[in-house]
């Protein structure tokens, strides 16, 4: 059985003030952000999420919205795992598979076929899945001979093909989005998008953060409304969709 | 803080996913040797070209021949290079990864035993420079060769809990790579690999006994040329193994889910 429990999930993480950090970026991500907050010299600590308590089942299409910096992404790698909460519980259950950053684990100097094969064991396939879903991933990319040159040699556009076709393969319990990415031609774009929907179908339990309101019409029965690290409202698509336009006036 | 429980649930993890550490160590080296005529072999032909050359120069410093020498120099550099190699990448064993770490949630310990077997993977490149020179010094095997496994695997043990705290604690303070590295420098000259801790004289004879390193080599270098080493270092070993293990442990349970925040 799937599900995603969160209880009174607190998030606070910190930033030191070195070179090797850019604090200009978080500085200016606080106009638009979570809470920041100055520790000690040199050190801040930002209030990602504060007192987030839901659940999901199966079947469940969570859609996540707010503006810029107001923890979308911040939630969807507590889900997935990479960040493990300040307090409270997080509890998951099921295979989880994330779409945050495309391109994973292939690197420049190896062909397109072993891009697809490393990068399919970066994500968390076995090496048995992944040899057999290697035809099928290198079909869909379209890229046929060019599979066997270095991927040094593709365009963004190409290695953006590798990625998409190891990122979409597989059945997922849980399936977290960050954004809807659409790069390459307009042909691969509808193919890309067809075979990302059959993806969506398949999972149990989805959780999407986007700006398109259209999208997560499209693909959520639940929305939740995140501003500066809270829920500002989570309930049916059209309700809180509608909160949220008056909100932002 | 993780649980005790989900620490080892991050080993178990590790070992169930041999196989993804394993073909991405071999893809580590694979790759990075692509286009060339000898492949990996270039380790072992930089291996031998730097032993060749430093057992000249300290044979000709030491008045001792190069046919004795030779074989104690070449076990020496190899088996540091594994050594000084581990401690430096160790140092970005996990920043290396950020872009993973921030995509997919894995056992961490997978990031430091894929660093690692990918410098057993070279080690063993290199260690046919050791045989290659034994060959050609006639240098005689016996059997105290065997006394080289035991030591071999407090080798790779120890670098388990080195990388695991260096790896934690260099995320987080960005100078301590630069500090490691030019520390590890320095050790290989304060360490017997191309001179002989029987060379020493007198209250000097601590940089040799009191140097963990001295021991660690000492225990893979002195079965290989038919010694057996002494029951000193492997005390030592043995010990620095469990007391490195604990604590490095004891850090991974408690810092290793803030990795992620220091990146």
């Amino acid at each position: 059985m799937t599900f995603i429990n969160l209880n009174n999930v607190n998030l606070e993480f910190p930033i030191y003030n070195t070179q090797a950090f850019s604090l200009k970026n978080s500085i200016l991500n606080a106009t638009t952000g979570g809470m920041l907050r100055k520790r000690e010299k040199n050190t801040y600590i930002v209030s990602a999420l504060k007192n987030i308590s839901f659940s999901l089942q199966e079947g469940d299409r969570l859609g996540l919205i707010g503006h810029n910096g107001a923890g979308k992404t911040t939630l969807l790698k507590l889900l997935a795992g990479i960040y493990s909460p300040s307090s409270g519980n997080v509890e998951t259950k099921g295979k989880i598979a994330t779409l945050f950053d495309i391109l994973l684990g292939a690197r420049d100097d190896m062909t397109g076929y072993e891009g697809l094969y490393v990068s399919s064991l970066v994500r968390g396939k076995s090496v048995a899945e992944s040899k057999h879903a290697l035809s099928k991933m290198a079909e869909f990319t379209e890229l046929g001979d060019f599979l066997n040159v270095p991927m040094r040699t593709y365009s963004s556009g190409m290695k953006l093909r590798i990625g998409f076709a190891v990122a979409t393969e597989g059945t997922p319990d849980i399936l977290l989005i960050d954004e809807v990415f659409g790069a390459g031609d307009q042909n691969f774009v509808n193919k890309s998008r067809e075979r990302l929907m059959s993806l969506i179908e398949r999972s149990g339990i989805l959780v999407f953060s986007s700006h398109s309101e259209a999208l997560l019409k499209k693909l959520c029965n639940k929305i939740m409304v995140l501003e500066h690290g809270e829920i500002k409202a989570i309930g049916e698509t059209e309700e809180v969709l509608s909160f949220y336009k008056n909100s932002i006036g | 803080m993780l649980s005790f429980n989900l620490v080892l649930y991050d080993i178990y993890e590790c070992f169930k996913k041999r196989k993804i550490w394993t073909t991405l160590s071999y893809w580590d080296i694979k790759t990075r040797y692509r286009r060339t005529v000898i492949g990996p072999f270039w380790l072992t032909l930089g291996m031998a070209i730097t032993v060749l050359g430093l057992g000249l120069v300290s044979s000709s410093i030491f008045k001792i021949s190069i046919q004795e020498f030779l074989p104690y120099i070449s076990v020496g550099i190899v088996m540091w290079t594994y050594i000084s190699t581990v401690i430096v990448e160790a140092c970005s064993v996990f920043t290396s990864q950020a872009s993973i770490i921030h995509n997919v949630k894995m056992s961490y310990f997978l990031y430091v035993v894929t660093m690692i077997s990918r410098n057993i993977i070279i080690l063993f490149h290199n260690m046919l420079v050791i045989v290659i020179v034994f060959i050609v010094c006639r240098q005689p095997v016996s059997t105290e060769i065997f006394w080289f496994f035991p030591g071999f695997i407090l080798l790779i043990f120890n670098s388990f809990w080195v990388s695991i705290l260096l790896g934690v604690f260099a995320t987080r303070y960005r100078d301590l790579a630069s500090i490691v590295s030019h520390l590890t420098t320095l050790t290989m000259f304060v360490t017997p690999i191309m001179w002989k801790p029987n060379m020493l004289e007198g209250s000097r004879k601590i940089i040799a006994t009191l140097n963990p390193f001295a021991h660690m080599i000492s225990l893979v270098r002195d079965p290989l040329l038919g010694q057996v080493p002494s029951l000193e270092s492997y005390l030592i070993m043995i010990g620095m193994l469990v007391v490195g293990l604990a604590l490095s442990l004891w850090v991974y349970k408690k810092y290793i889910h803030r990795v992620v925040f220091w990146m």
